[in-house]
């Protein structure tokens, strides 16, 4: 049975560019929901990503810039962008010809649908 | 900053690097009849007791009862709290099962801890029995307290 959390990775996976979704608790760091394209490495993934989005916040608010709205990781081969709504981070992996831009609106969005 | 001392030799580095990666506060690995093999984090010989003789108790149990409701052991276990969380996963050095436990406040997750949990069951799996080895085999009071002893000087 597909659930509401179901719906808003997969939205975020239909981008063009984007590898992978995920909702990740940020007090645990486990997987609520996610979408198959990150193979077998999703839950390292996860637990990485959601303590990246916790300390970035942590930074921004201990360097009095207020909330951290999205985090945007840029690597070799891609990007991992994040983004949360309360405890729940979402997190997208993509590949280098993301359209950066739409991906955070897009997840911007999403997020408010949690 | 890391406290505490590590008594198996095969076993410093892999600790280390978990209580380094994971952010975890304290962490014990032990036989599961309660031998302690290592700890990071303790402050005294009676904390370390302690934590052996619950981390081996739950052990027992949550194998006990695992098998009772899906015939399998339970090989992990976690207790999150508000702000602290307590781990404990089974491993195999040179094919003698040891049992990690590791307590956690918000620094880490239990995602971060399951996943460096990951590397160091890996980094044991590779540790010959040869080297695992060289246990006495003493009834479990007697051994602990050697161990205790090993690690913190005799309990006054």
């Amino acid at each position: 049975m597909m659930t509401e959390y179901d719906a808003v990775v997969e939205q975020i996976e239909r981008q063009p560019g984007v590898l992978g979704a995920m909702l990740v608790g940020m007090d645990d760091g486990m997987v609520i929901a996610r979408t198959n394209g990150l193979g077998e490495s999703w839950e390292s993934a996860a637990a990485l990503a959601s303590s990246l989005y916790r300390k970035t916040r942590q930074a921004a608010d201990d360097a009095g810039l207020g909330t951290a709205a999205f985090v945007r990781l840029e690597a070799d081969r891609g990007h991992v962008c994040a983004t949360a709504k309360e405890d729940i981070v979402l997190v997208a992996v993509t590949n280098r010809r993301i359209n950066l831009g739409k991906l955070r609106l897009e997840m911007l969005s999403a997020a408010e649908l949690i | 900053m890391i406290a505490g001392a590590v008594s198996a030799e095969w076993l410093d580095v892999p600790l280390r690097r978990f209580m380094q990666d994971s952010r975890v506060q304290r962490a014990i690995v032990l036989r599961p009849d309660g031998k302690v093999l290592a700890q990071f984090g303790f402050q005294s010989a009676a904390e370390v007791k302690t934590a052996c003789s619950l981390a081996a108790a739950i052990n027992a149990s949550g194998r006990e009862l695992g098998k009772q409701l899906s015939g399998r052991p339970f090989l992990g276990m976690h207790q999150g709290g508000r702000s602290q969380g307590v781990f404990m996963g089974a491993c195999a050095a040179g094919g003698k099962e040891c049992l990690l436990l590791a307590a956690f406040d918000r620094e880490s997750t239990l995602g971060l801890v399951r996943l460096y949990f990951g590397e160091f069951r890996d980094a044991l799996g590779g540790v010959s029995a040869n080297v695992a080895a060289g246990e006495l085999p003493m009834d479990l009071e007697s051994d602990l307290n050697s161990s205790l002893d090993a690690l913190f000087g005799p309990l006054n």
